[in-house]
């Protein structure tokens, strides 16, 4: 996943929530998106930190608040379903507790992976996932923080989705799911 | 409804050709730029058994569908519908834009951002939206840079790389207000982003393309490494997909195996960063996403190259654009001489179909039947033999011209009794001696000056002795080995 220029953080299940207080200050963020009413949502809050992160919960259809979104929120967290390890891609599951927009339009985003679910490649991940049997309205495939070379071929990031994703990889048996 | 991009590609190919070959700037670019894709494509693939073993894979993939195309478009449609995605066929592209603007005049919308879609400028919907007053804006930075400017991608994978980072940084001082020039790319890309941000948020309708459509969950298989395809088909409260029917595959998992060619084919990256399954619109307890999803499938000529055993092959490609990666003709006049949408041998071989064979037959001469093309084709498209094929068709008289659009229109009578005339030659050891004998006694006659060919070249002049005299003769070293023999 380093490879394809994102940051990764071990961590565990109980630490992780004051992992990301502690990176989201260091990178400046000052209001974070998360799905409302997900369990990580209220550790976050609860979680015992002296910085003035705003957790936002997405709680309302993004017709209400389209400016805002795309205006005043600096990060978005997420989970991940599963991971990739042949390309280092990480497997977002869309639905209603965690629209599809927070994972792309805030400038950062946060990923929390489960280190016990990776698997080797799309078809293994597909086949062991059952995809077929049923998909979300949108499932998307992350690999890396948005990027284009549509400029002489030079690599830039940060095009039209995040500049920067930051996966936090969660080991320990009591995961986050 | 005027269409900017049917032309007549083959009237002035030549022209655009020596025009492209002068352009030195064009060439040094395009140079670069395909010597760093074909590098970047070589890397992604160190093992030649695992990529031989993926091209089966991948080309047995795509001939299936192909084989039960009717049963999976129909397979396809019920599940698209049963998701909630609307389907609309069009055979086309007078149909396909019709489809688009009553489902604008249907949602009143003013505006239309798009994602990468090789078929919408296939049917130049660009171009009829805004003659229907909308605005219309390209989201792909390559594309945005495009259409700044005025012109129409070179490349399908990389619609600007024809142009160098001066002239985007002097088209964007140019054409942004309160912009000034800067070569700093992060720079020029923080500006594009800017700006199509509040478009997002703004626009009425996303449109995009497919990459792959799958018949058995209904979902639309979309990539892109820059974030404005899922932009393009989740902001909006429509999102309008266009593809052509060939797009479908039967299972998700074929989506898998495919998807490992296609962007290592292409841009030589492992995996593009977003690679998005769309199965639906948004449902009632979802908070975003687009209210209706809608898929227009395209033939425009797509059934021509289906019904013919040999041209279906055709209809496998990805467009994964590695055969114009690897195409010396490509490389040194660039995408826009060929003056249709798809160019490279991709183009030469597409076109044809779209267009009519009449139309296009010159860009078929446009290849030294080198077969790099085959060569690096991820799903095995014999595209040399078609070539071939297609300059046979366009050449062949009416008795016996086939079926295909176009097919015969290049037919000469003078050019036909050069050939017949020569296949005569080869065809019977008489005439064919007699004919050397006459040249080889005839080669001061041979003209110095032998048109294209001299250009380059010395002239052809037949040999004082032909090879048949030269063996005739008793060899030295023969007679002297029996000998000793
Ligand atoms: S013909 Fe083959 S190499 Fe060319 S774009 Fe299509 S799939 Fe790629």
């Amino acid at each position: 996943m380093e490879a394809a220029h994102a940051e990764v953080h071990d961590t565990d299940a109980d630490s992780w929530p004051t992992l990301i207080h502690r990176i989201a200050a260091a990178k400046g963020v000052r209001s974070l998106l998360v799905g409302a009413g997900t369990r990580e949502s209220a550790r976050l809050v609860d979680a015992p930190a002296d910085d003035s992160l705003l957790v936002v919960p997405y709680a309302h259809t993004v017709d209400t608040w389209r400016d805002g979104l795309f205006c005043d929120i600096d990060a978005g967290l997420s989970r991940a379903r599963s991971a990739i390890a042949a390309t280092g891609s990480l497997v977002l599951w869309t639905g209603p507790d965690e629209p599809r927009l927070l994972s792309l339009v805030p400038p950062i985003h946060f990923v929390l992976l489960d280190a016990r679910c990776i698997h080797a490649d799309l078809h293994e991940a597909m086949m062991a996932e059952r995809w077929s049997d049923g998909l979300p309205t949108n499932v998307v495939v992350v690999s890396g923080p948005s990027k284009t070379a549509d400029i002489q071929q030079t690599l830039a990031y940060g095009a039209h989705g995040p500049r920067e994703l930051v996966v936090l990889l969660v080991h320990g048996t009591e995961a986050a799911t | 409804m005027s269409h900017p991009i049917q032309l007549h590609p083959s009237a002035d190919f030549i022209a655009r050709t020596r025009a492209a070959t002068a352009d030195k700037d064009l060439r040094k670019g395009f140079r670069g730029a395909m010597d760093f894709l074909q590098a970047k494509r070589a890397a992604q693939f160190p093992d030649p058994v695992e990529l031989e073993t993926l091209r089966d894979l991948g080309a047995a993939i795509r001939r299936h569908s192909l084989a039960c195309l009717p049963d999976l478009l129909e397979q396809l449609e019920g599940r698209l519908t049963a998701n909630g995605i609307q389907v609309h066929w069009a055979e086309t592209p007078d149909e396909a834009n019709a489809i688009v603007l009553d489902i604008v005049r249907r949602r009143q919308a003013k505006s239309v951002i798009k994602g990468k879609s090789m078929v919408s400028e296939e049917v130049a919907m660009n171009h009829v939206l805004e003659a229907a007053g909308l605005e219309v804006l390209e989201s792909d930075m390559g594309e945005y840079i495009v259409q700044l400017a005025g012109e129409a991608p070179s490349h399908i994978i990389m619609p600007a790389i024809h142009k160098s980072k001066q002239q985007i940084a002097a088209l964007f001082a140019a054409k942004l207000p309160g912009v000034a020039y800067t070569e700093d790319v992060d720079e020029l890309i923080r500006i594009g982003r800017d700006v199509l941000r509040r478009k997002f948020a703004a626009a009425d309708i996303g449109l995009s393309g497919v990459n792959f459509a799958v018949a058995e969950t209904g979902t639309l298989f979309l990539v892109e490494n820059e974030g404005n395809g899922r932009m393009c088909t989740t902001v909006p409260k429509v999102h309008v997909a266009i593809t052509g029917i060939e797009k479908v595959v039967a299972k998700l998992e074929h989506v898998a195996v495919l998807n490992t060619l296609l962007p290592r084919s292409a841009t030589g990256q492992a995996v593009e960063t977003y690679q998005n399954f769309i199965s639906g619109p948004r449902k009632p307890d979802e908070l975003d996403g687009p209210e209706e999803v809608h898929l227009i499938l395209l033939d425009n000529g797509r059934t021509q190259a289906y019904a013919d055993r040999e041209f279906r092959a055709t209809l496998q490609c990805i467009r994964c654009g590695a055969c114009m990666n690897h195409c010396p003709v490509y490389a040194r006049i660039g995408g826009h001489a060929y003056g249709t949408t798809y160019p490279g041998p991709i183009g030469a071989i597409i076109s044809p179909h779209l267009l009519g064979i009449g139309a296009t037959h010159a860009l078929a001469t446009a290849s030294t039947l080198c077969g790099a093309c085959a060569e690096v084709c991820p799903v095995r498209i014999p595209i040399p033999q078609l070539l071939i094929r297609l300059r046979n068709e366009a050449q062949a008289d009416s008795a016996h011209a086939s079926a295909l659009r176009g097919a015969g229109e290049s037919h000469s009578v003078l050019g036909s009794l050069i050939f017949r005339a020569w296949a005569l030659l080869y065809a019977h050891p008489a005439f064919y001696r007699m004919a050397t004998w006459l040249m080889s006694r005839l080669r001061v006659l041979a003209p110095a000056r032998q048109g294209a060919w001299t250009q380059m070249r010395t002239p052809l002049i037949p040999a004082r002795r032909r090879l048949r005299d030269l063996l005739r003769e008793p060899r030295r070293d023969a007679a002297r080995d029996s000998t000793v023999a």
